[in-house]
C-alpha cells in the first residue's frame, strides 16, 4: 500500500477533529471578541467529565456525549458576563483573564485527576475499510462523523436559522449589526452557550482518542487559533478546510521526522500565517 | 522632592531587610532557598517587564529562558567552563532568539503578538527536544557543575552549596536587574519606551524610530531571562525541555508584574515577593497537587480590581514622575 | 510665488495614488517655499489627508515624488522625516493619554536628537512651548482629561517642542471658538517670522484667511486653484466644488 493512504487517512482524522475544535473557539471570538486561551483545558474538563462518567459510572457514550455538551454549554455561559466587565484593551485583556482560567482549570485538573495520562476506553472492534488492507477503530469513525455532523449542523444554523442570520451579521459588523437592531450582547451570549456545547462535545471525543492529562489543553487551544486565523471568522467550510490541512501537515511531519515534531507544526503555521497576516483576522473584510 | 526622600528610604529598608533577615535566621534552610528563588523568578519578571514597557505583552519569555538555561548548561557540559563564564554567554542564546523575534514579529501588536510569541516558544523547544546528539533530548543533561564558591581571604562563599550564600547571590542579581529596570523606566529611554506604549503614531512621528527602540528592550529583556535560566540550571544542576522551556515560566513573570504593578520600578519584585513565597511555603504543603492554581486566580482578580497593580493600588497617588 | 527668491522647503511632484480602483490623487504637484505660509482647502474626500500622509511618510504615493530641502523623501519612514525636521499634527490628536500636558510637550523637546538637550532644559522649553499655545495652567492636567481642542493644541504644542522646519497643521482649529482661532492665527504668524514654513488644511476658512500666504485647492485629487486667500474664496470652481458637495445627494462621495 502507498505510504501516503495512512497518512491521509490519519490526516483526515485529526483534521475532522481540529475542525470542531476550532469551531467552538471561532464562534466565541467572532461574536463575543473574546480570545479564550482556556479552550484547551475546557475541552479537557470536558474530557475528564466524560472519563469519570465512564469509568466509575458505567454510563451508555451517548449520555456521555449529551451530558457533556449540555454541561459545558452550561459553564461557558457565564464566561461571558465575566469577560463583558474587562475594560479596554478588550483583546489583550480577554487573552489574560482567559490565560489565568487555563492555569486555574489546569491546576484543578492536577489536583483532581493528577498528572497521570487517561484514556477512556471502549473495548468497540475495528472497523474493515473494504478494498484497502486497514483496519480502524470504531472510535475514530464515531469521531469523523460527530464532527463532520457538527461542522454541517453549525453551517446550517449560521446560513439558514434566523439565529444564524443575526450572529453572521454580529461576526461581521457590531456596529452595523447593533444599528440594524440586533442585540449583539445577547448574540455574544448566544454564541458563547453554542460555543460551549461544541467544547462539550469535543471532550469526550478527545478522551477517547487521545491521553487526557492536565497539559494537553495548550495544545488544543493552538490548535484553535491556528485554524480560526487560517479560516477567517465564520467561515464554516474554511474551518474544515483549515483543520484538515492542519491534520495532513501534522501526519505528514510526524510520518517524515518523528511524533516529537508534530506540535510545532501548529505553532510554524501560526507564525507563517502571522507573518502574512499581522492583523490576525480583520473583521471588517470578511464577507459570509 | 519630600516624596522622592521617601521612596529611597522605602527602598533603603526594603533592601536592608532583604539583605539582613538571612542573617537573624541562618538555620531558616528552607525559607533562604525559596527566597533565593523569588529573587530569580524577580529577575525573570523584571526582565519580561522591561520588553513589557514598551506596550508588548509576552507569552514567550519561557524561550529565552530556556536557550539561556541550555547554552549555558552546554558550554559546561562539553567544555567544563565554570558556570561564572557559561551563565553570561549563554544567555547570549536568549539574545540571538530575541534578534530573530524582533524582525519576524516586527509587524505584530497587542493579542497578535502575545499569541505569536506564544507559538515562538515551541521552536527552541521543538528543536532542543529533537537534537539528540546534541542536547541528549528530552532526557536532558544532568550532572552540571553547581555554581562555584568564590574566597577572600578567609571568607569564602560557596554559592553552590550554601544555601544562604546562594540566596545572596541570587538577591545581588536581581538588585542589579532592578537598576536596569529602574533604568528603563526613569531615564531618557525608559520615556521613549513610555511614549511607544501609549501611543505608537505619536511617538513615531516625534523622530522615534520606534521598532529600533522596542527591539532594544526585547534584548535587553531577552538578556535578562536568559541569565536567570542560566542561574537556574547551574543551581538545579539539570536542564529538560520541558523544565526550562515550560510555558509556566512565561506566564510567571507576567503574573508577577501585573500583580505588583508593571508601570513601577518595584512592581514585578513586589508580585514575585508576595506570590512565589505564599505558594511555596504555604499552598504547596496544603495542596501538593495543583497549588498554581494560585497565579491563574490572581491573574484573574489583578485585572478586574487592580488594573494598575497593587503598588500603584497602595500608594494613593497612583502617578509616579 | 511668495516664497520663490528663498530656499524652496518643499516640492511635490507628480503625486498618484490610489486604492483599489479609486483614484485619490492625480498629478498633484506644488512647491512650498521657505518661511511660507500654504492653507490646502477643498472638501472632504478631495485628499488632503492622502496628500498630508504622503508628505510626513506615513502612505507612500503610487507615482511622483516629494523633496525636502532638496532630498528625496518619498520612501523615508515618518520617524526619519520627523528628525530631519518634518513635524505634522493629525486630524485626531494623537496624544500620550496617560501622561500629563506638560509631559506631553516634554517628550517633544527631550526625544529629539539634535540638539540633545538635558532635561532641565528640555523641561524649561516644553514649559515655554505649552505657554506658546496658552495652556501653562493645565500642564498638570492628564492629557486624556483634556477637551477634545485643547488635546490638539497639545500636540501642536509637542510638535513645536521639536523645532521643526516644516510643520503640517490637519484641522488643528477645529471645534476652536473665534477668539481661539484668533489667538492661534497670531502665533502661528511669530513661528513664522522665526523662519517656520507651515502647511495647513482647515474646514473653515477663518484661520487660512488670517495666516495664509497662498490656498490651494484639491477637489478629487486635484488641485482646481490656487492663489491668495482672498481671490481663492470666490474662484467659481471652488464654490461649486463646496456647495457641489456639502449640498449635494452624496456628501464625500469621492473618498
Amino acid at each position: 500500500m502507498w505510504v501516503g493512504v495512512p497518512i491521509i487517512f490519519s490526516g483526515f482524522f485529526l483534521g475532522s477533529f481540529y475542525a470542531l475544535i476550532a469551531l467552538g473557539f471561532s464562534l466565541i471570538l467572532g461574536t463575543g471578541r473574546a480570545f479564550n486561551l482556556a479552550h484547551g483545558e475546557m475541552i479537557l474538563l470536558s474530557g475528564y467529565l466524560a472519563f469519570t462518567l465512564w469509568q466509575y459510572f458505567h454510563m451508555p457514550f451517548f449520555w456521555i456525549l449529551l451530558i457533556c455538551s449540555l454541561a459545558l454549554m452550561w459553564l461557558t455561559m457565564p464566561l461571558h458576563f465575566l469577560l463583558r466587565r474587562l475594560p479596554e484593551p478588550y483583546g489583550l485583556n480577554t487573552l489574560m483573564v482567559t490565560l489565568g482560567l487555563a492555569l486555574l482549570l489546569q491546576n484543578l485538573l492536577l489536583a483532581a485527576f493528577s498528572a497521570d495520562y487517561r484514556l477512556l476506553q471502549t473495548d468497540w472492534p475495528a472497523a474493515a475499510i473494504p478494498g484497502l488492507d486497514m483496519r480502524f477503530p470504531w472510535q475514530q469513525v464515531l469521531l469523523i462523523i460527530l464532527a463532520l455532523l457538527a461542522t454541517g449542523a453549525v453551517h446550517l444554523v449560521l446560513q439558514r436559522t434566523f439565529l444564524g442570520k443575526a450572529l453572521r451579521a454580529t461576526i461581521q459588523d457590531r456596529e452595523a449589526a447593533q444599528m440594524a437592531g440586533i442585540n449583539v450582547n445577547r448574540m455574544a451570549l448566544a454564541a458563547f452557550g453554542l460555543g460551549g456545547l461544541l467544547i462539550g462535545l469535543a471532550g469526550p471525543l478527545y478522551a477517547q482518542n487521545m491521553y487526557l492529562y492536565p497539559a494537553a489543553g495548550v495544545e488544543a487551544t493552538m490548535i484553535a487559533i491556528v485554524v480560526t486565523i487560517f479560516a477567517g471568522l465564520g467561515r464554516t467550510r474554511n474551518i474544515l478546510l483549515g483543520g484538515w490541512l492542519l491534520g495532513l501537515a501534522q501526519s505528514a511531519a510526524v510520518f517524515a521526522l518523528g511524533s516529537k515534531w508534530r506540535e510545532l507544526v501548529g505553532a510554524a503555521l501560526l507564525l507563517l500565517l502571522l507573518h502574512f497576516r499581522p492583523e490576525g483576522i480583520s473583521l471588517k473584510k470578511e464577507n459570509g | 522632592m519630600g516624596k522622592a526622600h521617601y521612596s529611597l528610604l522605602l527602598t533603603a529598608a526594603a533592601v536592608l531587610l532583604l539583605a539582613g533577615w538571612p542573617l537573624l535566621f541562618p538555620d531558616a534552610a528552607h525559607f533562604q532557598q525559596v527566597l533565593g528563588l523569588t529573587c530569580l523568578y524577580a529577575t525573570l519578571a523584571l526582565a519580561w517587564n522591561i520588553y513589557a514597557l514598551s506596550g508588548a505583552i509576552s507569552l514567550g519569555h519561557a524561550a529565552f529562558f530556556g536557550l539561556g538555561a541550555y547554552a549555558s548548561a552546554l558550554l559546561n557540559h562539553y567544555w567544563h567552563w565554570s558556570p561564572l563564564l557559561t551563565m553570561p554567554l549563554g544567555a547570549l542564546a536568549g539574545v540571538a532568539f530575541a534578534v530573530f523575534w524582533n524582525w519576524g514579529f516586527q509587524r505584530l501588536r497587542g493579542v497578535y503578538l502575545g499569541l505569536a510569541s506564544l507559538a515562538a516558544l515551541e521552536i527552541p523547544k521543538t528543536v532542543v527536544d529533537n537534537w539528540d546528539r546534541l542536547t541528549h533530548g528530552s532526557m536532558g543533561i544532568v550532572g552540571l557543575d553547581r555554581l562555584p564558591a568564590l574566597a577572600l581571604g578567609d571568607f569564602e562563599m560557596d554559592f553552590g552549596l550554601n544555601l544562604q550564600a546562594q540566596y545572596y547571590l541570587l538577591l545581588g542579581v536581581m538588585l542589579l536587574a532592578a537598576a536596569v529596570h529602574r533604568q528603563s523606566i526613569h531615564s531618557r529611554w525608559g520615556w521613549t519606551l513610555r511614549a511607544i506604549r501609549e501611543n505608537e503614531t505619536a511617538a513615531q512621528s516625534l523622530g522615534v524610530a520606534t521598532h529600533r527602540e522596542r527591539g532594544r528592550a526585547l534584548l535587553l529583556s531577552a538578556y535578562l531571562a536568559g541569565l536567570s535560566g542560566g542561574l537556574y540550571a547551574h543551581i538545579m544542576g539539570l536542564v529538560e525541555p520541558a523544565l526550562v522551556f515550560n510555558l509556566h515560566l512565561s506566564v510567571l513573570p507576567l503574573v508577577f508584574s501585573f500583580f505588583g504593578g508593571s508601570k513601577m520600578v518595584w512592581g514585578p519584585v513586589l508580585g514575585a515577593f508576595i506570590l512565589y513565597p505564599l505558594e511555596q511555603l504555604l499552598l504547596m504543603p496544603l495542596f501538593p497537587m495543583g497549588h498554581s492554581a494560585l497565579y491563574g486566580l490572581v491573574i484573574i482578580l489583578t485585572i478586574f480590581f487592580f488594573p494598575r497593580g497593587i503598588a500603584a493600588w497602595l500608594a494613593a497617588n497612583p502617578k509616579s514622575v | 510665488m511668495a516664497g520663490s527668491e528663498s530656499q524652496v522647503c518643499l516640492e511635490v511632484r507628480q503625486i498618484k495614488k490610489y486604492f483599489g480602483d479609486q483614484t485619490v490623487l492625480r498629478e498633484v504637484s506644488f512647491s512650498l517655499g521657505e518661511g511660507e505660509i500654504l492653507g490646502l482647502i477643498g472638501p472632504n474626500g478631495a485628499g488632503k489627508s492622502t496628500l498630508f500622509n504622503i508628505i510626513s511618510g506615513w502612505q507612500r504615493p503610487d507615482s511622483g515624488s516629494v523633496v525636502f530641502f532638496g532630498r528625496e523623501t518619498t520612501a523615508w519612514p515618518p520617524d526619519r522625516l520627523g528628525r530631519a525636521g518634518l513635524a505634522r499634527t493629525f486630524q485626531s490628536p494623537q496624544i500620550f493619554p496617560d501622561m500629563s500636558a506638560l509631559e506631553n510637550v516634554l517628550m517633544g523637546a527631550w526625544l529629539r536628537r539634535e540638539p540633545r538637550l538635558p532635561l532641565p532644559r528640555a523641561l524649561e522649553e516644553a514649559g515655554h512651548c505649552l505657554f506658546l499655545v496658552g495652556l501653562l495652567e493645565r500642564r498638570h492636567s492628564l492629557a486624556r482629561d483634556l477637551p477634545l481642542a485643547q488635546q490638539r493644541l497639545v500636540e501642536l504644542a509637542r510638535v513645536l517642542a521639536t523645532r521643526p522646519r516644516l510643520l503640517l497643521l490637519d484641522e488643528i482649529a477645529a471645534g476652536f471658538s473665534l477668539a481661539a482661532v484668533q489667538r492661534l492665527a497670531a502665533g502661528l504668524l511669530k513661528l513664522r517670522d522665526r523662519g517656520l514654513t507651515l502647511l495647513l488644511t482647515d474646514h473653515l476658512f477663518t484661520l487660512l484667511e488670517a495666516v495664509a500666504d497662498r490656498l490651494l485647492a484639491l477637489d478629487r485629487g486635484e488641485i482646481i486653484a490656487q492663489g491668495p486667500p482672498s481671490s481663492l474664496i470666490r474662484h467659481p470652481e471652488v464654490v461649486s466644488a463646496y456647495l457641489g458637495t456639502r449640498y449635494g445627494a452624496n456628501a464625500g462621495g469621492g473618498a
